[in-house]
């Protein structure tokens, strides 16, 4: 805006400043002509007092040559007369013509010499015409004739005076009268000397000197003579128009030459002589300036008018951009004039009827509207809207644009400013606008249900979880009242001892469960990224869980469809999904049953690997009923048939939060006493980088090196086996082949040397059960606390139980794995 | 013959038995192999169904199951596995027992020959 703002305001500056300097120039050459026409009037001026002066000097000077011939030829009578006049009669004679005149005629002082007969003779002897000076006026006149002869200025002793000499032969002979005449008193017996003010007039003598001067500066001639010989070289190189005097003035030299030769020059100020010329330049500059003050208040003001409009025009040209269309409606004559109407879809005309233009809008409303914005935007309502004082009205509908609709509003606004008869129709789309309110509350209805929902959950979650824990604490309430009832019955107290602590167990394993669903709906597990081969991974779990199944006579098949892979993702959560499914499905599968566990790669993305685990079971199945529900907390499937499993009925909610975690995906089918088949899919990074060594990290029996273990075994070779491999891990092994050695035999030993009992199930005597009760019934503290893991090539689920019961803590299906020993091991001794 | 020859005469299950149990050694696993040759217990089974001591039977039958499948003899843990099932089911008769064992007994002989054959 600004620039714009300024090349307009640059180009009306641009304008004004033109004319501005075409009146400069205009009035300026008007000056120029002006002055030179003063100056040329001036220089006519001049040229006629010159010729006046010198015409009048010329005059008073004929005069006095009249008079010189008048006493000459008076002198040539009186000589005629008489011959052999004494110098003393002729000096006397030219004394008495000289006081006569002097005293009769205004010529001034003079004085008279003459030639007679060769002698010199002069009327005032003092006054000094000496011999050589003779010649000069006495050879002129002679060779003048009978015309009187004009001597150049020249100066005389004593006083060193300025004289002019004039004259005339007396008759034929070569006698001459002269007359010397003294130019400096002239002057004060002009009485009609007026020239211009400061002005100054020269009569020279043909060689240039000044003869005599009108000044007002009272000089000497000597003082005088720099000034007009300046004057002259000016003249003479041909710079004739004006001179700058000795104070520095610029001055007009005007001169006139007379017959005789004599020059007169006046030289006239030019601040005189352009006096008028200078006010008017001063009243002219004034002026200009005023003009100019004019020119430049009236270019702000109109800049500032000029950026207030173009303010409001940018302002105007913003807003209407978010217009389709502006139309002013006059609600008198029902007219209407186009402010705006370029994206509309309809091209109106320029003017026109304002119900020809609702009906050429009537199309491109939405139909359901169609009636509405009639109806609204008649002409009738509008003046009914406006005569009630409705300044703004309208509203929102959707408009047609080509194919497509979108949310237009439509407003009418009515101003005094407008008169009462004018209103503003305009258009503005809000499609964005309109969609993200419509969103928005959408949003809101959606995050209101969700929220209901969600207390009506909790509530039930609550509920649940507060069943699901009674369960549990009644039970060890009870136990705990039946053991102070059979205190004395040591047999039966430490059976429902046993019972409370499986029931705090069964609590405990709901509390972290509980805990860890928690945690995953706050976000606040922070599972760590690790590297790892997932083939490897895979085949570890399906190791542990193939055991188990072979212990529950369960088929267990695995199936990886890939090689090695090395993937970074979230082990631990993998491990808590897998192991809940595969648990699931071993769960809820009976003795004979199959469990298959698939898992392959699918189509890679980028960097990342996505795998599907597909575990397949043929046990009792699910409801479909349940399967709705199967990721509510708590929920079980307690139709009849379905086995009665422990469980916190949190397993596949917290699946579901894994799963989510890991951006995969859950797909659950199943059929009631089919089976159930669950995939799931997960994507994982493809690492470059190798994982840290999982079977480095596998406990391992070297790990146990130097721990004591008690084995009770009744047959050889097993026992021998177990023995070996033991020992040749740097292992101490205890012997015992039957159950009753078994306890002897840690009854015997120091107390806390004992790390660990292996004990066989199954054994002659006494068996393992028996003997780990026994064992956990001496008086010694480390009884209690030592690891019994049970031993058990009958893998039914009875014999699992009554072991846990018996106080073992743990099972493992013979023949053992000495992996999956070390691997439980580790769970129980911390080396 | 060499361990690793077995699977051709026999059903075992030599990879899971070397990695599972015997920690990649072969001489352990063929030293455990000819224990089972030496102790011969599938006749101290048979003299204890012979003198109709099924307790004893059972428990014989049971711990030879598992010394079996400690040693990665799939067919022989099966056939024994069937035979402690019989013992341990209500009813069975000296003869049906007598009958399961004559049915272990030739893949029994061909087992311990086998391992007799093996070289140390």
């Amino acid at each position: 805006m600004d620039i714009k703002l300024l090349n307009k305001s640059f180009k009306i500056s641009l304008f004004s400043v033109a004319i501005f300097v075409f009146f400069l120039v205009v009035s300026m050459g008007s000056l120029h002509l002006m002055r030179e026409k003063i100056l040329e009037n001036s220089h006519i001026m001049g040229q006629e007092i010159a010729a006046r002066f010198a015409t009048r000097e010329t005059a008073r000077i004929k005069s006095q040559e009249m008079l010189l011939r008048s006493v000459a030829q008076s002198m040539g009578s009186m000589l005629r007369l008489k011959a052999n006049w004494s110098d003393e009669e002729i000096e006397q004679a030219l004394s008495r013509f000289t006081e006569y005149m002097e005293n009769n005629s205004e010529v001034g002082r003079f004085d008279m010499c003459a030639v007679i007969d060769g002698r010199l003779i002069c009327s005032r002897p003092d006054r000094g015409i000496h011999g050589l000076n003779k010649v000069k006026w006495y050879q002129a006149a002679l060779a003048r004739k009978g015309d009187v002869a004009y001597t150049n200025l020249y100066q005389v002793e004593p006083k060193q005076e300025y004289v002019l000499t004039m004259a005339v032969r007396l008759g034929h002979g070569d006698d001459v009268l002269a007359m010397n005449l003294y130019p400096e008193q002239l002057n004060a017996l002009l009485d009609d000397n007026r020239l211009p003010r400061q002005s100054y007039y020269y009569l020279c003598d043909p060689n240039g000197n000044i003869m005599f001067s009108i000044s007002d500066r009272n000089l000497s001639i000597e003082k005088q003579q720099p000034y007009v010989d300046q004057i002259f070289s000016e003249l003479r190189q041909g710079n004739g128009d004006y001179i700058i005097d000795l104070e520095g003035n610029k001055r007009g030299v005007y001169y006139t030459v007379s017959d005789k030769g004599w020059i007169s020059v006046v030289t006239i100020p030019y601040d005189f002589l352009l006096g008028d010329y200078q006010n008017l330049l001063q009243w002219y500059v004034l002026t200009l300036a005023f003009f100019a003050l004019m020119v430049v208040m009236l270019g702000t003001r109109e800049h500032m008018l000029n950026k207030q409009v173009q303010n409001i025009n940018d302002v105007v040209q913003v807003m209407s951009k978010s217009f389709l269309a502006v139309f002013r409606v006059n609600l008198r004559s029902g007219r209407y004039t186009i402010v705006k109407a370029e994206n509309m879809g309809i091209v109106p005309a320029d003017e026109g009827s304002y119900n020809e233009l609702l009906q050429q809008l009537m199309p491109l409303v939405e139909p359901e509207a169609a009636t509405e914005f009639a109806e609204t935007f008649s002409l009738d309502n509008i003046k009914d809207l406006v005569k009630r004082q409705i300044y703004d009205f309208g509203g929102e509908f959707r408009q047609r644009f080509g194919k497509e609709y979108k949310w237009v509003n439509v407003r009418l606004v009515w101003d005094e400013l407008l008169g009462s008869d004018e209103a503003i129709f305009f258009f503005r789309e809000v499609d964005a606008e309109k969609l993200k309110e419509l969103e928005h509350m959408q949003l809101t209805e959606r995050a209101l249900k969700v929220a209901r929902e969600n207390t009506k959950s909790r509530n039930m979650f609550f509920s649940a979880m507060s069943h699901d824990m009674r369960a549990p604490i009644n039970g060890i309430i009870g136990m705990a009242e039946l053991a102070e009832l059979h205190s004395e019955d040591k047999n039966l107290v430490f059976d429902y001892i046993q019972k409370i602590k499986s029931s705090g167990k069964q609590l405990l394993t709901l509390i972290n469960d509980i805990l860890e669903m928690a945690r995953l709906d706050n976000g606040k597990v922070e599972h760590l990224q690790e590297v790892f081969d997932m083939t490897a991974v895979i085949q570890e779990i399906g190791g542990v869980f193939g055991a188990q199944a072979e212990l529950e006579q369960k088929y267990f098949s695995q199936d990886v469809q890939f090689g090695p892979v090395n993937v970074s993702g979230d082990l631990q959560g993998l491990h808590q999904i897998l192991n809940n499914i595969l648990s699931n499905a071993l769960k809820y599968t009976p003795a004979g049953g199959k469990i298959s566990f698939m898992v392959r790669r699918d189509k890679d993305q980028n960097n990342r690997a996505c795998f599907s685990f597909v575990v397949q079971d043929t046990g009792c199945g699910m409801s479909e009923k349940f399967l709705e529900k199967i990721y509510t907390p708590f929920e079980r499937d307690s139709r009849f048939g379905v086995p009665k499993v422990t469980g916190t009925g949190l397993g596949m909610t917290i699946v579901k939060s894994l799963v989510e975690r890991l951006d995969g995906t859950i797909h659950i089918s199943s059929k009631v006493d089919e089976g159930t088949c669950v995939i799931i899919s997960l994507p994982f990074i493809l690492a470059q980088e190798q994982p840290k060594s999982q079977v480095k990290d596998a406990p391992k029996l070297k790990d146990f090196a130097g721990c004591r273990v008690l084995v009770a075994d009744d047959n050889d070779i097993s026992m021998e086996i177990i023995t070996e491999l033991l020992t040749m891990n740097g292992l101490e092994v205890v012997s015992a082949c039957n159950g009753r050695e078994a306890v002897d035999k840690f009854a015997a030993s120091t107390e806390g040397s004992v790390q660990l009992v292996l004990m066989d199930v199954q054994m002659p005597e006494l068996d393992g059960c028996e003997a780990a009760r026994q064992i956990r019934q001496l008086p010694r503290r480390d009884a209690s606390s030592v690891p019994i893991l049970a031993l058990t090539g009958n893998s039914s689920s009875d014999d699992v139980e009554a072991a846990m019961q018996a106080g073992m803590n743990d099972y493992m299906v013979k023949p053992v794995k000495m992996k999956l020993l070390a691997r439980v091991m580790s769970e129980y001794i911390h080396v | 013959m060499h361990l690793q020859e077995l699977s051709n005469h026999i059903e075992i299950d030599i990879h899971e038995a070397l990695e599972e149990r015997f920690m990649d050694s072969e001489e352990l696993y063929v030293r455990f192999l000819k224990k089972l040759e030496a102790a011969n217990d599938l006749a101290a089974v048979a003299d204890c169904v012979a003198q109709q001591n099924w307790p004893e039977a059972l428990r014989k039958a049971h711990n030879l199951k598992g010394v079996c499948g400690s040693l990665g003899l799939i067919r022989l843990q099966e056939q024994l596995a069937q035979l402690v099932k019989l013992l341990r089911s209500a009813g069975f008769t000296q003869k049906q027992v007598a009958a399961q064992l004559a049915e272990i007994s030739p893949e029994w002989e061909r087992t311990l020959e086998c391992i007799r054959q093996l070289e140390d």
